[in-house]
């Protein structure tokens, strides 16, 4: 049984306006085990925040279960549920000081005063914020804030850790640096944290598991590379990372690879889960840097109808067998950039293009 | 099509339910519901009411209303009205106008004395709202000091004299500015300057720039304030009884229909009519005006006011503030001389005499007047708060009409709320009794959770069992029914001491005997009273009188009338029941809660409140209540909701949550709607001026009396009274607080007069 | 532990209780004459405290509240209260107020020893007891002395001479729903010239009036104020306001003048009923009649054995005023005036 199970969980709002019904969360169910890292990633408007909120006691399911530790955790308030939150606003209390806003919870629960010092100690060093215990809120930096927001709820050791977005306030450097330091931290306690955000970087440097969504409902629930790799639906392959979709025919299976027929020519690509026939219609994700560009004469033909120069890569938009793909080559390949117009001849890695589902 | 309903009806119970599972909530809920049902509500549904009903027969009628119709009466009725609407327009138009100048002189043209001029504009807001009228007519008046001794013009008839709609509109103009100018300046202070900087850059010119960016901007500040003004005119009453001369407006009308000719039909007719236009004006100015601020209001102002340099703006803006602010200067000095002077007008020598006749004549005026306005003030500011509570952060059908009806309070002119008050509770107001009641009931059942029949039962046999002792004992007067109260309410502690769960034991002990300490003062109160009164008219004069109003304080406080015990009661054991054992238990309990609780409220006339204190505490209150609760509802707009959702999931329930975050939090808002709400109780008029009795007397209806009386020498004395207590409890305020006269979070703008 | 603390708690706070209940309750014995009286007063308020005083000193153990109320403001209020009266005693105000509270059942009957010295029982006592009268004014013209020496030292003598038109715009009256006082000069005037003439009359009269005060004696003050020029008034309250320092000149109209007779009458339901009645009977009592001077009354008293203070007030012509049919068409005749009268367009011109 995982440590906490979301069961075909359904949350509908009075939309605005009073017309009508909006269907935020549908039908979700999700396991987490203990100890696990999971975000649910998703556009705006996916209800990651809104399954969050459920998980956190905020909002109530139209239907559905939350079991936590076999416990169903629906009528506990969220007080009660010994699960705690970071907010992409932070919501430091500002009349409270550092000290105190982490100290909260600890002096509800009664805890003697020696005890809380202690914890609160802990989790400053942790957190790396030793030295601004009696600070006041509106003196400490964004990253600062963050930090704190982050100790509040880890100094009350919460079965369960949520996160509402709550990098999203902070430029990209300090980004990364407490994408790190968020990692670190929740796996060197090994706390359950389920974690909200709508950027695929940092759910993919974060993530145990990756649960992607859309309209409500799960598309995709998976390691990083598997949701990279294997994306169950063109959804996905296009959220997370970016895809060009090739159609095709099956023209005979080899082994474990099948051959098929597309963009004007035939390619081997490895065989999915769900085996294919001969004759049968695919839709194959590839990757921008899944092709190669320098193939030869067995290669398709390409035309190069556009190239960026990136820096770190480069990105050209190729026009192959009647159809426009992106494709992207680190600098240091060659010295070259293709300029417009030039014929080249392309062709795609061995493992990295991938079938879809049907 | 079924389905469809019943299902919002379920969704409405079901919200009801969400937040019945915060007892705390929903007893605030409850309590504050049922004290804006009937202390604004009922009342204002009585007063429509009885517009149509002749009060003599009770026959269906509409004779005041055909009086518009009727060619006998309607040229009276109708030019009442329309000098009443000109009035309105004229005020509005003349306070907005004057408003704005002042504003946008403070703001943006570097007017010197910025605190102090701030301060003096606001002074017509803390005093008596006839207070100018009285020095308008020292001053202005047939035998002014400006215009008979200095300007020695002899009134002769058909001159233009103070008296007469020009003289009112000017009075009203003074009065009301204050209320337009905050408006005004609150909205010129959120104005982005970076729109006003961006059409410089284009190339106009600081008029141009005025003309066309940031009058359109502030339009809906115009708006709001021109509504705001209108509405106060009409419901003025004080200034109007002393300067209309013959014509009539109005709120004159019904102030005579009541006192004078004891019609309390057409006084109600008369103020439904009244009602229309302000009720119009609210409700405009609610979903319309507000919804179209093309300004953020919440945060606070954006720096960086241009400033404007250009003479032929600046100096017409700066001459004409100076002059009005000259001017309140000297009618507020001319209050303060005409206080220490004989007889103004005929003989200005000094005397103290008028000082020693208002303390020896009004002692009992002052204090009581003091008492019940500071009474008052809490149990507004905290019904603000619980109030804006539960709008701001809960959601529930009604929550719109709760709102609603809590601001109608200061927006219906107090006249009419006087009348509602006198026709409701004259006698007992059944109805809302019962509707109240069966609320509460409905909330007591709920929480028991039993099946259905076994909770009709029990309910039942509490209900019968109450009225039966009720009635029995009826004769026996109040004291005894208060004593079998005690005894039960004493086995009702008993019983939720058995019956609590364990961990709750202590509290419920301790809630319980809340109601129990309640009913002892009742008991044991007249005791102690009885012997202060007896020793303090044994002192004989001014301390006797002293004496005996403080007996009769203790007696506000310990004689809270019964049906008050039980409505109490109920609400205590609403709680409580959440904390019980299910089952046995908490039927004995609702049984025994229902039988006190019903004996307790319906024994002689619930809530026949005409003639005491109480009447007058409740009519402060629903009167200043909408700063309050505007003031709660704009602070804890600008708290993160996130915060109390981060209280919470660190363990804190709602009671903790709100105790540690969201109180310190708003504390300042509430402290300084506290001292608004003092000086609203301290200077209001309309509302107060048909609930006076013998036994407590309000301050300013007594200043209008005497100057109904010719007694203007008196009547200062009287004026400079009130002010200086208003001016003392701000001072004291700021002492304790250490904080500036803040007036931006604060709507003073509702309620006046 | 806790547990027996609570039981024996309760069960002191029940025998503390059973204990109290021995006694009687608050108020329940009540020693001879104590208590409160709730007095609705309607003369000048100087002698309403004056009366409350020298009460108080003869009964210690009472505490008198009142309010002062002019005549149709203390009618509405017993009218609105009659449920649940808040008054215990109406005193003073023009009679004819009293018996329309009779009328409307209002008062309570209460026949004493007292009543045999009235001076006139036909026109100052109530047959059936309900109510008595307490002293006797004359309606009289008060006129502001620098105006009058402005005008050639020109008093009004007459009624018609309210219309002379240097007075327009310079009359000061009450208005007659709230004031006795102005409804007594309305029926005077009604008695003397018919009642047709008599409205044609009062819509003139009208036009001359500066404003319609609430209270009757205000006029008095404001005419000494300078506010206007001639005030119609009781020639009592302009006599104190002579004495006061004001600078008026008394004169009557030789037609005759309307007088009033100061009623008196105890409220149905009066919660203090015994005290009520102590009240009634002492001030009918000629020494507290003859309290009047000492607190600015100069009204003339109404018991045998009482000195009148100023007593040439009476001595004017007087006319035969009908109390009863004055009492009765009061609303009709108020109404009327207020819709066809008071805020007219004939009034500012």
């Amino acid at each position: 049984m995982a440590y906490l199970s979301l069961q075909n969980l359904v949350k509908k709002f009075q939309a605005r306006g009073g017309s009508g019904e909006v269907l935020a969360v549908d039908n979700v169910s999700l396991d987490i085990e203990q100890g696990e890292f999971v975000t649910l990633l998703g556009p705006s408007g996916c209800g990651k925040t809104t399954t969050l909120r459920l998980i956190a006691g905020f909002e109530f399911p139209t239907s559905g279960h939350i079991i936590l530790d076999g416990k169903d955790v629906a009528p506990l308030p969220p007080d009660k549920r010994q699960m705690s939150m970071v907010f992409q606003s932070y919501a430091i209390f500002p009349h409270l000081s550092v000290f105190e806003n982490i100290a909260y919870g600890l002096k509800i629960k009664k805890m003697s005063k020696e005890d809380i010092r202690r914890r609160v100690a802990q989790v400053l060093e942790l957190t790396e914020l030793t030295g601004l215990e009696n600070r006041a809120p509106n003196q400490l930096s964004g990253g600062q804030q963050q930090r704190v927001a982050l100790a509040r709820a880890l100094v009350m050791e919460p079965k369960v850790l949520l996160l509402d977005e709550p990098l999203s306030n902070l430029d990209a450097k300090l980004r990364e640096q407490m994408r790190v330091e968020l990692r670190r931290i929740q796996s060197q306690l090994g706390i359950t944290s389920v974690y909200v955000t709508h950027d695929q970087v940092e759910a993919m440097a974060l993530s145990d598991k990756i649960v992607v969504m859309n309209e409500g409902r799960i598309e995709q629930v998976g390691r990083p590379w598997e949701v990279y790799r294997h994306p169950a639906n063109e959804f996905v392959a296009n959220f997370i990372g970016r895809a060009n979709f090739v159609d095709g025919e099956v023209v005979r299976v080899e082994g474990d690879r099948l051959v098929v027929r597309a963009l004007g020519g035939v390619m081997d690509i490895p065989q999915p889960d769900a085996p294919r026939r001969p004759g049968e219609p695919v839709r194959l994700v590839v990757r921008p840097e899944a092709i190669r560009l320098d193939a030869g004469a067995e290669g398709f033909p390409a035309i190069v109808r556009r190239s960026t120069y990136l820096g770190e890569l480069i990105e050209y938009d190729l026009e192959v067998g009647g159809q426009l793909l992106i494709a992207t080559e680190s600098d240091v390949v060659r010295a070259e950039v293709y300029p417009e117009g030039k014929a080249i001849s392309i062709s795609f890695h061995k493992n990295a293009v991938y079938c879809l589902p049907k | 099509m079924n389905a469809g309903r019943t299902n919002t009806l379920v969704r409405r119970l079901r919200e009801y339910q969400q937040i019945a599972r915060d007892p705390v909530m929903m007893t605030g809920l409850l309590a504050s519901s049922a004290f804006v049902f009937f202390f604004v509500v009922w009342p204002l549904l009585r007063v429509a009411w009885d517009g149509f009903f002749d009060y003599q027969t009770g026959a269906f009628s509409l004779e005041y209303f055909g009086r518009y119709f009727d060619p006998y009466f309607a040229r009276h009725s109708w030019t009442t009205l329309r000098d009443t609407m000109i009035m309105g327009l004229a005020t509005a138009a003349g306070g907005t106008l004057l408003g704005f100048i002042i504003a946008f002189t403070f703001v943006r043209c570097n007017f010197p004395f910025k605190r102090v001029s701030h301060a003096l504009s606001l002074v017509p807001t803390i005093s008596p709202p006839f207070a100018i009228a009285i020095a308008v007519i020292l001053l202005f008046g047939r035998s002014g000091l400006v215009t008979h001794k200095w300007l020695g013009i002899d009134f002769t008839y058909g001159m233009n004299d103070i008296y007469g709609l020009d003289g009112l509109v000017f009075v009203q103009i003074i009065t009301f500015f204050p209320v337009a100018y905050l408006i005004i300046r609150a909205m010129l202070e959120r104005l982005d300057p970076a729109m006003e900087e961006a059409a410089q850059s284009l190339g106009a010119s600081k008029l141009h720039i005025l003309r066309t960016v940031t009058l359109p901007l502030l339009l809906p500040g115009f708006a709001g304030a021109f509504l705001l003004l209108f509405v106060e005119s009409l419901a003025d009453l004080g200034n109007p009884l002393l300067l209309t001369g013959q014509r009539n407006v109005l709120s004159t009308e019904i102030y005579l229909a009541v006192n004078g000719e004891y019609n309390q039909q057409k006084a109600a007719a008369l103020s439904l009519v009244l009602l229309v236009p302000t009720l119009t004006v609210f409700l405009v100015q609610r979903y319309w005006v507000n919804k179209r601020s093309y300004v953020s209001v919440t945060g606070k102002p954006t720096g960086g006011q241009l400033s404007i340099k250009e003479w032929y703006i600046r100096w017409p803006f700066t001459i004409i503030t100076s002059l009005t602010l000259l001017l309140v200067i000297a009618l507020y000095l001319s209050i303060a001389v005409g206080s220490f002077t004989k007889l103004w007008g005929i003989d200005f020598s000094f005397t103290l005499d008028n000082y020693l006749i208002a303390f020896h004549r009004g002692i009992e005026a002052i204090l009581d007047t003091t008492f019940l306005s500071a009474v008052a003030t809490p149990i507004a500011g905290v019904l603000g708060m619980v109030i804006a509570f539960l709008v701001v952060r809960k959601r529930f059908s009604g929550k719109e009409a709760l709102d609603f009806v809590s601001n109608l309070g200061a927006a219906v002119p107090g006249t009419i709320l006087g009348i509602g008050f006198i026709i409701a509770f004259i006698d007992a107001p059944w109805p809302a009794v019962m509707l109240v009641f069966l609320a509460f009931l409905l909330y007591l059942l709920n929480a028991v959770e039993a099946s259905r029949k076994q909770k009709l039962i029990v309910s039942s046999i509490g209900i019968v069992a109450g009225l039966a002792l009720a009635w029995t004992f009826a004769a026996w007067g109040a004291w005894y029914l208060a004593m079998i109260g005690l005894i039960l309410a004493l086995a009702l502690a008993l019983i939720a001491w058995m019956g609590a769960q364990p961990s709750h034991r202590r509290t419920l002990l301790w809630l319980m005997m809340i109601p129990v300490v309640g009913l002892i003062l009742f008991i044991v109160g007249p005791y102690p009273t009885q012997w202060v009164a007896e020793w303090g008219r044994s002192l004989g004069g001014n301390w006797a009188k002293i004496v005996t109003s403080m007996s009769e304080w203790i007696d506000v406080f310990t004689q809270v009338p019964l049906p008050a015990h039980g409505f109490l009661l109920l609400a205590i054991g609403g709680y409580a029941m959440s904390r019980l054992k299910a089952g046995r238990w908490r039927l004995a309990f609702t049984m025994m809660l229902l039988g006190a609780a019903t004996m307790l409220i319906f024994t002689g006339k619930p809530l026949a409140l005409v003639g005491s204190s109480y009447i007058i505490i409740a009519a402060y209150s629903v009167r200043s209540l909408p700063a309050s609760l505007r003031a709660g509802v704009a602070s804890l707009q600008q708290i993160d909701p996130a915060i109390e959702e981060a209280s919470t999931s660190l363990g804190a329930d709602a009671q903790v949550t709100f105790r540690r975050v969201t109180l310190p939090l708003i504390a300042p808002a509430f402290l300084a709607g506290l001292i608004f709400a003092f000086a609203r109780h301290m200077t209001s008029l309309s509302a107060i001026i048909f609930l006076t009795t013998p036994k407590w007397k309000i301050l300013t209806v007594l200043i209008l009396s005497e100057v109904e009386q010719g007694g203007l020498n008196i009547a200062t004395a009287y004026s400079m009274i009130v002010i200086l207590i208003v001016l003392a409890a701000i001072g004291l305020f700021y002492f304790f607080m250490g904080r500036a006269y803040k007036t931006d979070q604060v709507d003073i703008t509702m309620g006046g007069g | 532990m806790l547990r027996r603390r609570i039981f024996w708690i309760a069960l002191g706070l029940l025998l503390f209780g059973i204990l109290a209940a021995a006694c009687a309750p608050p108020g329940g014995a009540k020693k001879e004459a104590s208590g409160e009286l709730n007095l609705l007063c309607t003369p000048q308020v100087e002698w309403c405290e004056g009366m409350k005083a020298e009460f108080e000193k003869k009964y210690p153990n009472i505490t008198v509240n009142f309010v002062r109320m002019s005549s149709g403001e203390s009618l509405t209020r017993l009218r609105n209260e009659k449920d649940n009266p808040q008054f215990d005693i109406w005193w003073g105000g023009p009679v004819d107020g009293q018996i329309a509270a009779k009328q409307e059942g209002l008062l309570e009957q209460y026949k004493t020893p007292a009543q045999d010295k009235i001076i006139n029982k036909k026109l100052m006592l109530d047959p059936d007891g309900y109510w008595v009268g307490v002293y006797v004014g004359s309606l009289g013209f008060a006129t502001n002395k620098d105006w009058s020496e402005a005008n050639g030292g020109w008093v009004p003598k007459s009624w018609d001479d309210l219309l002379d038109p240097k007075l327009k715009g310079q009359l000061m009256v009450a208005h007659p729903s709230s004031s006795g006082t102005s409804y007594t000069a309305l029926c005077t005037l009604l008695q003397i010239k018919g009642e047709e003439d008599g409205w044609k009359f009062l819509k003139e009269y009208a036009g001359q009036v500066n404003q319609f005060t609430k209270s009757g004696s205000a006029p008095a003050r404001f005419v000494g104020a300078g506010e206007a020029a001639v005030g119609i008034v009781f020639s009592h309250d302009i006599v104190k306001q002579i004495e006061d320092g004001m600078p008026l000149i008394l004169s009557f109209p030789e037609e005759g003048t309307g007088y009033e007779i100061g009623g008196m009458g105890i409220i149905k339901g009066a919660k203090n009923l015994e005290n009520a009645k102590l009240w009634y009977d002492w001030a009918l009592q000629p020494e507290t009649q003859e309290l009047g001077p000492k607190y600015g009354a100069y009204q003339a008293p109404t018991v045998e054995g009482a000195k009148a203070s100023k007593p040439e007030l009476l001595k004017v012509k007087l006319i035969d005023y009908d109390f009863e049919w004055c009492g009765q068409h009061k609303k009709e005749f108020v109404d009327r005036f207020t819709n066809e009268i008071a805020g007219a367009e004939n009034l500012k011109k």
